[in-house]
This record gives C-alpha cells, sequence and structure tokens, in this order.
C-alpha cells in the first residue's frame, strides 16, 4: 500500500531522514518506533506532504504521492493525525468533526445552505464522536476539553476523512489510561479495514497492535519485523531499547 | 545632467538614511518584541517639534539637537510603560488599533498646543554651505552630514548587534523569546531600552528633518508607512534588512520622482506624462514591496526561525 | 448584558428603527441627519465586508479602502463620459443604475481577485503590510487621473445614478435604497458565515495550518472570500459616490482603511453586527463629540474631538477585548 523508497531530507548538514525504505502492507497495523529525535514525525510529515524530501520516492496505491499536493492526499486516502494537538479550538467538537466530512463530501465551496441544516453529515460525525467515546462532548467548544478529549477529537478527525491509509503520530500521547484501552481497542477493530502507520512510544501499545515494527535510529531503519523478532533483535536492544525498560514493560 | 543624476542618488542615500534611522527602531521594536507600533512616526515628529522648540528659543541648533533625544526619550518612555507593555500579549489588530488610538491623541494634542502653522528650523551656520566632491559636483553639506550620521548610527547599531551580549540577547529574542526568558534576561528592562533607543533615533531623524521641511502635524505617518515599506522588503527584525531597505526606497523613491517625468515624456504628450509620472513614481515603492513579497513572502533577509 | 438568544428580536428592532429613522427625524426638524444616516449606512456595507476577513478569516487587510475607491471611481468615471457625452476605450458613458451598480461591484472584484491571488501568498504582518501597499498603488493611481480631478476628484454633474421607478436624487429614496442594500448584504453574509464555507473560514483563523491534512486548500477559500469582501466594499464605494456626488482619492487615503478596521474592532470582530454597531457609535462619536465636549464647556477639546477620541479607543483595546458587541451581549455558552 505505502512504499518509501531511499527518502533523504535534509535540514543543512542534519539527515533528519537516511535512505529510508520501508514498506507498509495492505491491511496491517505497522508501528514507527526509535528514541526521540530519530525522525518519526518529519517521516509522517513526508508522507503527508508537509515537508517536501530531498530525495527518494514515496509511492501510495501505485501512484507517485510527491508528485501530489499535499491538500489533495487526504483525498486519495492518505490521512495523518498530529502528535501536538491541532484541532480547531473555537469550533464545536462536532464540527471539528463535520468539518473534515465536508471536505471529504466536497462540500467546502457550499455558500448558502446553512451548514447545521446538513442532518446526514451530523449524523455520520456523532457517529465516529460515539467510536472514540465522544458523543457526550459534541457541542462543547474545543478549546474547553480535557487534553486527553482534544486527543480524541484528533482520532475522530482522522476517521471521518475515511482513511485507506492512516498515519497516526503518538496518538495516545496525553491521554488517561481509561481513554487510551478504549482507543487502542478501537484501533484494533479498525484493523485490515484501515492501514495503519503507527508512531507510538508506549511499548504496550506497540507489542499489543502491531502485526509490524521498524525501528528508526537517527534517521535510519535499523529494523523492520514482526514484533516478536524486533523484541529479539540485539541490535535494537543496544541502539534503542537499552536493556531495562523494554524488559520491565513487556516481560 | 550626470550632475543632477549624481546629485538626486546622493539625494535618495540621504532620504533612505532618514528612512534608516525611522526604520531601526520600528523593526527592532517589531522583531523583539512583537509589537506594531504605528505611533512611531509620532515620536518623529516629536524630536521634529522639540529641535524647533528648543532651537527657537535658544537660538541655538546644537542645542535644539541634543535636548532633542531626552524629550523624544521621555515621551517614549511614557508610552512604553503605559500603553505598550499591556499590549505585548495582544494580537496584532489590538496593538495596530491602539497605537492608531496614540496617534490621534498626540496630533490632535500637538495641534492644540502648537496650532496649525507648519514651524520651520534654521539650518546651523556650520553647515549651511555647499561641498564640492570629487572636484566636480557640488552638494549641500548639510545633506552630507544626514548621509554621515546614517552611517554612523548604523555601524553603532551593527557594533552593539553584533558584539555585544545585549546584542546577542537581542538577535536570541528576535528568533526565539522563550529562549532569552529562560535565559534569565530582564525582558521588561530589555523592551523598554529597545524601546527607548529606537525611539531617540526616530526623534534624531525628526530633529535633523526639521532644517529640510516644514515642521507640522501629520509628517509622521506619511514617513511610517515609507519605514513599514522599508522593513518589510528587508524583512522584519532584521537591522541589515532595514537599512537595505531603507536605501532602495530612498533611491528608488527619489530617482523615480526626478526622472521618470522626463523618460515618459519622449513616449506621451507632456501633459499626461506628468500626471502619470506622478503617479507611478509615488507607486514605484510599493511596487517594489509587492514584488518582493510576492517573489520572497517574508522579505529579502528573513529572520530565521520567525513565523510572520 | 443580554443572551445571543434575543439577538434576531433585537435585530428586528433594530430595522425597524432605521426603516422610521428619516421619519423621525423629519418629525423632529432634524432631516439634514438623514445624510448622515446614510453615510452610516453606506459605511456599515463596507465594515461588514471587512468583517468577513478579519474577523472570520483571521485576514487583517489595511487596504480595504481600495475597493471603495474601484467602486466610487466606476460610478464618477461613468457619470464623468455621460455628462461630457464623449466615450471610454469606445464605450459611452451612462447613469444608468442597472449598468452602473453591477459593474462596480464587478469591477471591484476583479480588482480584489488581482491584488488577492498575490496578497495571500503572504501570511500575517505581512499580508497587512501587502494589502497596505495595493491601497496605496490605488490611492496613487486615482491621483494620477487628471482626466478625472487628479488629486482633487472629480464632481458628478448630472447627479445620482437613475433607477427605474425611483429617485434617488431623493434624498429619502437614496436612504431607503442604501438601506435595502446594507440588509441585502447583511443577510447574504450571514449566510455565508453559518454555511459550510463559512466553517471553513472560521477553521482558517483558527489553524490554518491543519487544514491540508483534512483535503483543504486554504489559500482558494481565502481568495474567495477576499473577492466578496472586495466585492462588498465596492458597492459601498459605488453608493458612496452617488451620496456625496463626488468622488475624490481620498476615498482610498490608508487612513479610511484605519478608519475602518477601527470600526470592525471597536464594534466586535466576527460577528458582522458588531461592525454595524462599530459604524453607529464612530459616526455619532464624530457627529456628537464636538457638541458634547462643547456643551460641558470644553471648548478647546470640542475642537480636537480626536483628542478625546483616540484614548477612548485605546481604553477600548485594553479593556473591552471583544468590542462594543462583547459588551452587550452574553455568548449563548
Amino acid at each position: 500500500m505505502l512504499q518509501i523508497r531511499n527518502l533523504c531530507k535534509n535540514f543543512g548538514a542534519l539527515a533528519a531522514t537516511n535512505d529510508v525504505t520501508l514498506n507498509v502492507d495492505e491491511g496491517t497495523i505497522h508501528a514507527l518506533i526509535g528514541p526521540n529525535g530519530a525522525g518519526k514525525t518529519t517521516l509522517i510529515s513526508q508522507i503527508s506532504g508537509y515537508l517536501t524530501p530531498t530525495s527518494g520516492s514515496i509511492k501510495f496505491d501505485g501512484q507517485d504521492l510527491l508528485a501530489m499536493p499535499a491538500h489533495l492526499r487526504p483525498h486519495a486516502g492518505l490521512v495523518r493525525s498530529f502528535q501536538v494537538t491541532s484541532v480547531f479550538p473555537d469550533l464545536s467538537v462536532i464540527e471539528n468533526v463535520c468539518l473534515v466530512l465536508q471536505s471529504m463530501n466536497h462540500q467546502v465551496f457550499s455558500l448558502f445552505r446553512p451548514a447545521v441544516a446538513d442532518k446526514a453529515e451530523r449524523a455520520e460525525a456523532m457517529e465516529i464522536l460515539e467510536r472514540v467515546a465522544l458523543e457526550n462532548e459534541a457541542e462543547t467548544t474545543t478549546r474547553n476539553l480535557a487534553h486527553g478529549q482534544k486527543r480524541q477529537v484528533e482520532i475522530a478527525m482522522a476517521l471521518a476523512a475515511r482513511p485507506k491509509l492512516l498515519l497516526l503520530d503518538e496518538p495516545m500521547a496525553g491521554m488517561g489510561a481509561e481513554e487510551s484501552r478504549q482507543i487502542t481497542t478501537l484501533l484494533d477493530g479498525l484493523r485490515g479495514s484501515i492501514t495503519m502507520l503507527l508512531v507510538e512510544h508506549d511499548m504496550d501499545v506497540v507489542f499489543g497492535l502491531a502485526d509490524k515494527v521498524s525501528v528508526l535510529v537517527y534517521g535510519k531503519v535499523i529494523a523492520s519485523d514482526t514484533p516478536r523478532n524486533i523484541r529479539l533483535d540485539p541490535e535494537v536492544q543496544r541502539a534503542y531499547l537499552g536493556g531495562h525498560e523494554f524488559h520491565d514493560r513487556s516481560a | 545632467m550626470s550632475q543632477l543624476v549624481f546629485e538626486q542618488f546622493l539625494n535618495g542615500i540621504q532620504l533612505g538614511m532618514f528612512l534608516f534611522l525611522v526604520s531601526a527602531g520600528l523593526t527592532l521594536v517589531f522583531g523583539f518584541m512583537n509589537i506594531i507600533n504605528l505611533a512611531h512616526g509620532s515620536l518623529f515628529m516629536i524630536g521634529a517639534y522639540s529641535i524647533a522648540l528648543i532651537s527657537g528659543a535658544t537660538g541655538s541648533f546644537w542645542i535644539g539637537l541634543i535636548l532633542c533625544l531626552p524629550v523624544t526619550a521621555l515621551a517614549a518612555f511614557i508610552i512604553e510603560v503605559l500603553i505598550i507593555r499591556p499590549l505585548y500579549t495582544r494580537d496584532h489588530l489590538d496593538q495596530v488599533l491602539a497605537t492608531f488610538g496614540l496617534i490621534l491623541f498626540i496630533n490632535e494634542g500637538t495641534t492644540m498646543l502648537m496650532g496649525r502653522t507648519p514651524q520651520f528650523v534654521d539650518m546651523p551656520e556650520a553647515l549651511s554651505g555647499s561641498v564640492t566632491l570629487f572636484g566636480v559636483f557640488s552638494y549641500p553639506l548639510y545633506r552630507l552630514a544626514i548621509i554621515a550620521s546614517g552611517i554612523i548610527v548604523a555601524a553603532i547599531l551593527w557594533f552593539i548587534i553584533t558584539k555585544t551580549r545585549v546584542g546577542m540577547q537581542i538577535r536570541a529574542g528576535t528568533t526565539n523569546r522563550e529562549i532569552v526568558q529562560q535565559l534569565g534576561v530582564n525582558i521588561d528592562g530589555l523592551n523598554t531600552a529597545i524601546f527607548l533607543v529606537g525611539a531617540m533615533f526616530a526623534g534624531l531623524a525628526g530633529a535633523m528633518a526639521g532644517p529640510l521641511t516644514s515642521v507640522e502635524v501629520g509628517m509622521g505617518e506619511n514617513l511610517l508607512i515609507l519605514c513599514f515599506v522599508c522593513i518589510v522588503i528587508g524583512g522584519i527584525g532584521s537591522i541589515r534588512g532595514a537599512l537595505f531597505g531603507a536605501l532602495t526606497v530612498g533611491i528608488v523613491d527619489t530617482m523615480g520622482r526626478s526622472f521618470l517625468p522626463s523618460i515618459l515624456g519622449a513616449f506621451l504628450d507632456p501633459a499626461s506624462a506628468s500626471g502619470i509620472a506622478a503617479g507611478l513614481s509615488s507607486m514605484s515603492i510599493y511596487l517594489l514591496m509587492v514584488i518582493v513579497l510576492v517573489l520572497k513572502p517574508t522579505g529579502l533577509f528573513p529572520v530565521a526561525g520567525r513565523i510572520s | 448584558m443580554i443572551s445571543e438568544r434575543h439577538l434576531p428580536k433585537l435585530m428586528a428592532l433594530g430595522v425597524l428603527v432605521l426603516l422610521l429613522l428619516p421619519l423621525m427625524l423629519n418629525a423632529s426638524g432634524s432631516s439634514y441627519l438623514i445624510s448622515t444616516a446614510t453615510r452610516l449606512v453606506i459605511f456599515a456595507i463596507a465594515a461588514v465586508s471587512l468583517d468577513l476577513l478579519i474577523g472570520y478569516t483571521g485576514l487583517v487587510s489595511f487596504g480595504h479602502a481600495a475597493f471603495l475607491g474601484v467602486g466610487a471611481y466606476t460610478v464618477g468615471i461613468l457619470s464623468f463620459h455621460a455628462y461630457e457625452g464623449d466615450t471610454f476605450f469606445g464605450l459611452p458613458g451612462t447613469l444608468s443604475g442597472l449598468i452602473v451598480l453591477p459593474l462596480a461591484v464587478a469591477l471591484s472584484a476583479l480588482v480584489a481577485l488581482a491584488i488577492g491571488a498575490l496578497s495571500l501568498r503572504t501570511k500575517g504582518v505581512y499580508f497587512i503590510m501587502i494589502t497596505l501597499s495595493f491601497g496605496q498603488m490605488l490611492f496613487f493611481l486615482f491621483v494620477s487621473l487628471e482626466k478625472y480631478g487628479g488629486d482633487d476628484g472629480m464632481m458628478m454633474f448630472d447627479g445620482r445614478i437613475t433607477l427605474p421607478g425611483l429617485d434617488l436624487n431623493d434624498r429619502m429614496s437614496f436612504y431607503y435604497f442604501c438601506l435595502a442594500c446594507l440588509i441585502a448584504f447583511f443577510w447574504f453574509c450571514r449566510r455565508l458565515v453559518a454555511s459550510k464555507f463559512g466553517r471553513t473560514l472560521q477553521a482558517i483563523r483558527q489553524n490554518e495550518a491543519r487544514l491540508s491534512s483534512i483535503g483543504i486548500r486554504s489559500y482558494t477559500a481565502k481568495l474567495l472570500i477576499f473577492v466578496i469582501a472586495g466585492a462588498g466594499a465596492g458597492l459601498a464605494g459605488a453608493l458612496s459616490a452617488n451620496h456625496t456626488e463626488f468622488v475624490s482619492p481620498a476615498l482610498t487615503h490608508w487612513t479610511r482603511s484605519g478608519d475602518l478596521m477601527i470600526v470592525v474592532i471597536l464594534g466586535g470582530i466576527g460577528t458582522l453586527l458588531g461592525p454595524v454597531l462599530g459604524t453607529i457609535v464612530f459616526l455619532l462619536l464624530e457627529e456628537f463629540l464636538p457638541l458634547i465636549l462643547h456643551s460641558v464647556g470644553l471648548d478647546l477639546l470640542s475642537e480636537h474631538w480626536r483628542f478625546v477620541l483616540g484614548p477612548i479607543l485605546i481604553l477600548i483595546v485594553l479593556f473591552a477585548k471583544s468590542g462594543i458587541y462583547g459588551l452587550l451581549f452574553r455568548s449563548r455558552e
């Protein structure tokens, strides 16, 4: 579904992405792990079009992604969520989701019909909010939500874009344990229908969800394998997992 | 002809130096404090009125020139403490509106005190002659003195910004405010200092403009708009950019005004040529700015790390 | 404070007052104020159009008066050629409102399209400054039109434009015509901001960078609203030219753009109604502040009423963040 070939991104002398080659197979949940500053968000940003790579190629569904403007990628089924919560703070929760729906339905330039009159759109948005357990906050102005709830809005917005491939940049960061479990279950339930590339620090989540794990260190993919093999890979142990934390949490 | 071209070129540089004196403060306040101060032009006017009053009373241009600095600084201090400080955390829209209100206040206040008749400042005797440059061209000494003061101010600023500790803090603060706060720098003090220094440059420019133009209410706003053009062309927050922008605007504006009529006159009938030339030369700097921004949306010397 | 729930009722009341205003002014013997009321209504159209940009989309345009100028000069130039009986690039002048008004609006929209297409490449402060520059360019363009009066502007010697069944040279009729324009434009804008497009505009103001990730190209949406706002200001400019029967570059001076911004912010951005309230307060201050100051014995200040207006503006900015609208109305939440 997604093929990244020899991707490089340099910021001056710093190689934030260093010759990355990566395949995400259709229907799988593919986790991307690595220490802070390994270039995970930089990679996601190149796939979603926020950054332009220095060299290399990205193919999505057989199309050359780099030739496609960022705002057209969601319409092709490539959708991202953000690590730093990036919602529309003065819109209500349901409007945040409706905004995505109207974009997907090509109704951005609907100039006169009152937005609230579109019952079908609201119903669909409500359905998505139920899936992320936010139905009770639908009319709340988003800025008034707790941080963890804003993360849930972020996921609802990503789902509303009807993704084929979902790029999730630390979706659970800042959520409480309960919400985190809920979202994990939700993502697990979407396995097969939506392909996911998941950046996550919580190893329980990673090893619980992922079909495949890639490890990124200093902009390079040092290993790409099943969770079981990644756990046992000595190079990964040395470079990233560093021993104790990994064993403590996955034992 | 070459005498005329040379003279107008120097006039352009001289206008550029004026613009730079006012723009320097504007760009620092803008870049470091993130404040749009429309009333910066009023400080220019205050400088001009100070010298008109003081030199009128004492009969000495020089006493007026020296005293206009503390006068402008005092005015700037009051403005900074009362109005600018509460605006630090506000968006640009609020800043534009509040400082626009300040302009109304200062302009009407000045009209009430000084009346509507323009004031004039006598040129100091020592600078009133002309000098011969390169053995060929004759040029007024006073205008040369203005160019020289501009160069001196630019040099002082360059030294402070690149060679001193305070300069390092200013550069850091322009790029990233949080860093400076974490370094334990006294931000409030630095803000006030920058505002006062910028104001004194503007006051100095106003004082020096005294003998060249009539001192009147509204003189600050016309100049202010030009200065915004300069700092936007140069890239907001950059002293180098302000200098480059000011010189470019000064030269383009002056040359346009002097030569466009005759250039157009070669193609058009004289009546419409003069009208179009006047319009075109007034437009030229704005056209320049639009071209710069369309090609480089953050100016020619953007300060790294800064968004909008 | 009043709850926003009562807004529709209050707005109906407001429209009623505006409808009855000329009759009341006539009855009280101050019919000269009808002209002031007309000015207010025209200014409000321009202010509402600017609110679409500043308040809803977060685009601080400092050159909005340019479009007033385009609208006004369209009217002025057509009227000039109708009076002279000659042609303009082969086209005859006219005073027919059915041609002049749509043309003024269309030309303003076209100029806004050109200015917007270039200006919207920049953001933030640079956008403020580039729109200011375009405004100045148009100002100097109008100054250089010697044929049409240059600096001094030109009179419309044949009077106002004509409309079938309506004598616009009658000041009552003209007031009602302008009021109808305001109400129609206000209604249009209300629909616009409540639509899905309006939702997109608000999203641009709140978090523009996020839009491409949900498949929306903000540039196109911004350009469209810039054109709509420009067209609205063009309408106001065309009406203004007819109101004073005079067109001059002063209409496009940057301080006019400043006045418009003041009115929008003073009234409360992002509310549409706020800018109308702002216009009322601003023009009332302009009209009556000198009289008030005079009556309390501050004669010196009555001549220099701006000396008082300045601090009022500063105080409003510092202490009443959401403008007059915010002082009057309590949000529904």
